[in-house]
């Protein structure tokens, strides 16, 4: 029995993290192509990195899925502290592999390096074999999209506000970087652009994974250190006010699926929208 | 600063610049690096300092630092902004690969009076903050005990002494408080309470709070007396500690008992450092 396109296709190496190998350049150039019918020029040194799901790559029908979405990614000397860890919507510095390019630092823009590749391409070319994403890349590079897409749009009088106090507000999530709590915050006039000496009124929620709030104090320490650190920081950003009867912190079995939809997820990507 | 602001150039809404001190807006936006590209506008209206003048075919590309703006390319307007945008050129796609690489429609000047303003903002708040060890202590202390007995804010507040706004107040570092003799009194028996909590159970005592013990009344109500009478306190606590274990399991530690648990998310990848 013959092969169906997908298992073909995954037979080859491909899925999302996947490599171009540079010999394979030249049948995507026609796909390569910024508007106006420039032709993209790809060096050695690029990669150019399948961040199509693996599921649409292989897909056995080729109507079902015509293209794989590809992402022109290029080398830099080094990570760059406002484009490194999905800070940037719009571009992302990251390392693809530090298993076997440990020095190699990559960047892409979300939409202008994003081009689609007919999926047939795929068939007959097995993908690069030395150069590949590690699943924690591909993750990355996935999440990067999907929160370009489904970030909540702040206003920008808002942002601009907020990003008086960027830094600060860094550190003081610094301890959360291992998935102990989620920060989230509500934006009571969230649609309008205020003008200058009107007042933002936001409620901050510092929402603890369930596990960390019954039964690990120093979590909770790291927690509420946050919390202190982070509103101190909003409130030193003129023109917002939080809320202090809402604001607090929450245990995940307390925090509501209604509060949840009341509020957004505290991102710094979000404010990166004016850039 | 008088080589990178042309007055007579600067409308009436961003004079600010100028009443602000140079050295302010320097130390502002020290060490800020960004790159951006710009097609040459009419007249280049900043100022700054050339770093490099490149050709390529017809065209002329000047690099400037530009203050807060950071490095700007300015290209020749007759030259295609799609090429420039594509980096076609690989003279100029090498002075600019990394960077995002826009063309700007807005001038030069717009963009570096709109950066330094916010530069300038965000250094002025980051200079404020300096907390001093006192109130740094006064923070440790407040979020230990929250830790510890994980008070909303509202019942922590009641049990200090103090309103919502007081305890707001409190555990902001940047604020320098002296609390009064009282406070610091209370503090410290709320701050013993919440030690003998913690070496009795790990959970916060805010899942228990609100049971009553044998003497009928709840810690929630003792935890609000003028007196705080710490004998019967740390007799509840030794009460609802036995109570613990047998408080129904929610919905999300059934479930992560049998396997169900809830997905990372971006935040928990590890480093690209």
């Amino acid at each position: 029995m013959q092969p169906s396109l997908g298992e073909k296709i995954a037979g080859q190496g491909w899925g999302a993290g996947a490599v171009v190998p540079y010999d394979m350049i030249p049948l995507l150039e026609p796909s390569l192509i910024h508007p106006g019918g420039q032709t993209v020029t790809v060096s050695e040194n690029d990669w150019i990195v399948v961040v199509s799901q693996t599921c649409d790559v292989v897909a056995q029908k080729i109507e079902a899925e015509p293209f794989v979405e590809m992402l022109h990614c290029r080398p830099i000397p080094k990570l760059r502290r406002q484009y490194k860890e999905l800070r940037s919507t719009r571009t992302l510095d990251f390392k693809p592999n530090r298993d076997t390019h440990d020095a190699v630092v990559l960047t892409a823009h979300a939409v202008a390096d994003r081009y689609l590749v007919p999926r047939e391409l795929m068939c007959d070319h097995s993908s690069d074999r030395v150069r590949h994403l590690t699943p924690i890349a591909t993750t990355r590079v996935l999440s990067w999209y999907a929160l370009r897409y489904a970030r909540p749009a702040w206003p920008d009088a808002f942002v601009k506000r907020i990003r008086q106090a960027s830094e600060m507000l860094e550190v003081a999530l610094e301890p959360l970087k291992d998935d102990i709590a989620e920060v989230r915050i509500s934006i009571r006039e969230k649609y309008d652009e205020l003008q200058d000496g009107e007042v933002y009124h936001v409620a901050i929620f510092f929402v603890v994974d369930e596990a960390i709030w019954e039964g690990d104090v120093d979590g909770r320490d790291a927690i509420h250190k946050a919390f202190a650190k982070f509103v101190s920081a909003i409130n030193k950003c003129g023109g917002i006010q939080v809320d202090q009867a809402l604001s607090d912190v929450y245990s995940g079995a307390v925090f509501s699926w209604q509060a949840t939809r009341s509020s957004d997820d505290w991102n710094f990507a979000n404010l990166t929208h004016r850039e | 600063m008088n080589n990178m602001i042309q007055a007579s150039r600067c409308p009436a809404e961003r004079a600010w610049l100028f009443q602000q001190q140079p050295s302010s807006l320097i130390n502002a936006v020290r060490g800020r690096e960004s790159v951006s590209i710009c097609r040459h506008p009419s007249g280049y209206l900043g100022g700054g300092q050339l770093l490099s003048i490149a050709q390529s075919g017809t065209s002329t590309f000047q690099s400037y630092i530009a203050g807060s703006a950071g490095t700007f390319l300015l290209a020749d307007p007759a030259y295609p902004a799609i090429e420039l945008a594509a980096g076609k050129n690989d003279e100029i796609s090498d002075r600019i690969r990394s960077p995002g690489w826009f063309v700007y429609d807005i001038s030069m000047w717009t963009r570096w009076v709109e950066t330094t303003k916010e530069l300038f903002l965000r250094h002025r708040v980051d200079s404020a903050f300096v907390p001093s060890k006192a109130a740094t202590l006064r923070v440790e202390r407040l979020t230990r005990i929250q830790a510890v007995l994980g008070l909303p804010l509202q019942v922590m507040a009641e049990a200090l002494g103090v309103s919502r706004q007081g305890l707001y107040k409190w555990l902001d570092a940047a604020k320098d408080i002296k609390l009064q003799e009282a406070n610091q009194q209370r503090l410290a028996v709320v701050e013993r309470l919440s030690k003998l909590w913690g070496e009795r159970s790990k959970a916060p005592l805010a899942s228990v709070i609100h049971e009553p013990v044998a003497s009928g009344r709840t810690v929630r109500q003792m935890l609000t007396d003028t007196v705080l009478d710490e004998v019967a306190i740390t007799s509840a606590f030794d009460e609802l500690t036995e109570n613990i274990p047998g408080k129904p399991k929610s919905l999300s530690q059934r479930m992560a008992e049998v396997g169900f648990k809830r997905r990372s998310t971006a935040r928990a990848l590890p480093s690209d450092e």
